[in-house]
C-alpha cells in the first residue's frame, strides 16, 4: 500500500501563541513610535523617555519603530493583499534598512549626512553620540531588522531577525556587567 | 541605548521571528515533535536560570551575605546544578517520548501486517484510488480480476477498469459528488461492468467508501467478480459455492 506525504507536525496552539506575539509585537512598536514622536512633536520629555530616569529615544530611532510595527502587520501571513502587492511592505522594509545603514556611515566615516536632525531639532549633547544620532547599536539592529523586512520570504530572514535583538541584549548585558562591577548606579 | 530602545529591539526581533511562525526555525518551535517540545521548556528555562542565578548571587553580595569571591563561586555552581538539572529532565522527557514512540510503532506495524495479510488474502479485489480517480493501490486479488499487473494499474485512472460507455458517467459522478457532496456510489453497493486488460467485459459488484487522509479524499473500492453468480447481495448462492468448493477439494 503506498503511504501519502506527510503534513508538517505543528502545535495549533503554539502557532496560534507565536501569531499573537507577533501581533503584539507590532502594536508595541507602532504605539512606542508614535508615542516618542508625539513627544518629538509637541516638546514633551516624559513622551521622549517614556519613564522619568530613562534617557530620550532618538526621533530616527522611534520613526524606525513606527515603519518597522506597521511594515511587519502589514506582512502578517493571511494579509493577501500586502502579500501580493510588496509595494509598501518593501518601501517600509527599505526605509528602516536605510535609517540603520545610513546612520552606521556616519559612525563609520564620522561624516554627517544631516540624517540626524531631519525629523526634529535635537539639541541635547548629553550623550556620547552626536544630537540626534541614533546609537551604533540601534543603527545595526535597524540594518538588520531592515534587510529580514526586505527577505522576509527566504530561509535567511530568521536569523537576521534572530541577529536585530543581539546589539540590544548586548548593550543590556554590558549595562549590568557595568553595574555589577562599580558601587554607583551607571546611567542605561 | 535606553531601556525602552532595548525592549523595542526586542520587540522588533520576535515580531520578525514570529512573522512566518509556520516555516524554519520557528517551525521546530511550533512543532508537536519532541524537538519542539524540548526547545519549548529548555530554552527559556536555560535563560531563566542563568538569569535567576546572576540576580540572587547578586542580591546576596550587595545585602552583605558573602564576599564577591563567594557570590562568583555560588553562582557558578548554582548554576552547574541546575543546567545539569535541566539537561537530566530532557533526557528524562526524551526516554519517554521514545517508549511511547516505538509503543505506537509496534501497534502500526501489528495492524499494518494484520491489514496486509487480509488484503493479500482477500478474494475480493480491493483498489484505492485518490480524488482524481488515481489509483494508488491494489490487492492481487483486483489484479487477478482485470489481468493487469500492479504495476500497469497504479497511478492511471481507475476508468481503465471500466468499459468506454462508463467512463463518461463516472467523471460525471466525481464532478456531481465533489460540487454538491452527494453520494450516489460511495457507500452503497452496486453492479456494474468491468473490462480486463484482453478487453473482456465481466460483472462484477462493487462497494466503494470514502475516507480522508492528511486533510485528501481516499476512496476504497471493494470489487467481486460475479460472472460466477457469487456476489454480496446473494449469501446464500455464496454458502452453496463454498459448501461445493469445501466438498469438492
Amino acid at each position: 500500500m503506498t503511504a501519502s506525504p506527510h503534513s508538517p507536525n505543528l502545535d495549533q496552539r503554539m502557532l496560534s501563541i507565536l501569531r499573537n506575539v507577533h501581533a503584539g509585537a507590532c502594536v508595541v512598536l507602532v504605539a512606542l513610535g508614535v508615542t516618542v514622536l508625539t513627544g518629538w512633536a509637541g516638546g514633551v520629555e516624559l513622551l521622549k523617555s517614556i519613564g522619568p530616569n530613562f534617557d530620550a529615544m532618538r526621533a530616527n530611532t522611534a520613526f524606525a519603530f513606527l515603519v518597522a510595527g506597521i511594515t511587519l502587520w502589514l506582512l502578517r501571513e493571511n494579509n493577501d493583499r500586502a502579500l501580493k502587492s510588496q509595494r509598501f511592505p518593501r518601501v517600509g522594509g527599505a526605509i528602516v534598512a536605510a535609517i540603520g545603514m545610513l546612520t552606521l556611515c556616519e559612525y563609520l566615516t564620522r561624516w554627517n549626512l544631516g540624517i540626524d536632525q531631519l525629523l526634529f531639532l535635537d539639541v541635547d549633547s548629553s550623550f556620547k553620540s552626536p544630537p540626534g544620532r541614533e546609537t551604533f547599536n540601534a543603527a545595526v539592529g535597524f540594518t538588520l531588522a531592515g534587510a529580514a523586512l526586505l527577505m522576509l520570504e527566504t530561509r535567511i530572514a530568521q536569523w537576521l531577525a534572530a541577529a536585530t535583538a543581539l546589539p540590544a541584549l548586548c548593550q543590556q548585558s554590558v549595562t549590568f556587567m557595568r553595574r555589577r562591577h562599580s558601587k554607583g548606579r551607571l546611567r542605561l | 541605548m535606553a531601556p525602552h530602545t532595548i525592549a523595542g529591539m526586542f520587540a522588533l526581533s520576535a515580531g520578525l521571528l514570529c512573522a512566518r511562525p509556520a516555516r524554519g526555525a520557528m517551525a521546530w518551535l511550533a512543532s508537536a515533535g519532541p524537538q519542539g517540545l524540548l526547545l519549548r521548556q529548555l530554552l527559556p528555562s536555560g535563560i531563566a536560570i542563568l538569569l535567576a542565578t546572576a540576580f540572587i548571587a547578586e542580591f546576596g553580595h550587595k545585602g552583605g551575605v558573602y564576599g564577591a569571591a563567594h557570590r562568583a563561586a555560588l553562582e557558578l555552581s548554582t548554576a552547574i546544578v541546575l543546567l545539569s538539572a535541566l539537561v537530566l529532565w530532557a533526557a528524562a522527557v526524551l526516554a519517554r517520548l521514545d517508549a511511547a514512540r516505538a509503543a505506537v510503532t509496534r501497534a502500526y506495524e501489528k495492524t499494518a501486517a494484520y491489514l496486509k495479510a487480509s488484503t493479500e488474502a482477500s478474494v475480493d479485489g480491493i483498489i484505492t484510488a485518490d480524488e482524481r480517480g488515481m489509483i494508488e493501490t491494489v490487492n492481487p486479488a483486483a489484479t487477478r480480476h482485470f489481468g493487469f499487473t500492479a504495476q500497469e494499474m497504479i497511478g492511471r485512472n481507475v476508468s481503465m477498469l471500466m468499459p468506454e460507455q462508463n467512463r463518461s458517467r463516472l467523471d460525471r459522478y466525481l464532478q456531481h459528488y465533489f460540487s454538491t457532496g452527494a453520494r450516489g456510489t460511495s457507500g452503497g453497493r452496486r453492479e456494474v461492468r468491468g473490462l480486463r486488460k484482453d478487453g473482456a467485459q465481466f460483472p462484477l459488484e462493487l462497494a466503494v467508501s470514502e475516507t480522508r487522509v492528511d486533510g485528501h479524499r481516499l476512496f476504497t473500492g471493494i470489487v467481486r467478480d460475479i460472472s460466477s453468480g457469487v456476489g454480496f447481495s446473494c449469501p446464500a448462492s455464496w454458502q452453496r459455492a463454498m459448501k461445493s468448493a469445501c466438498c469438492s477439494g
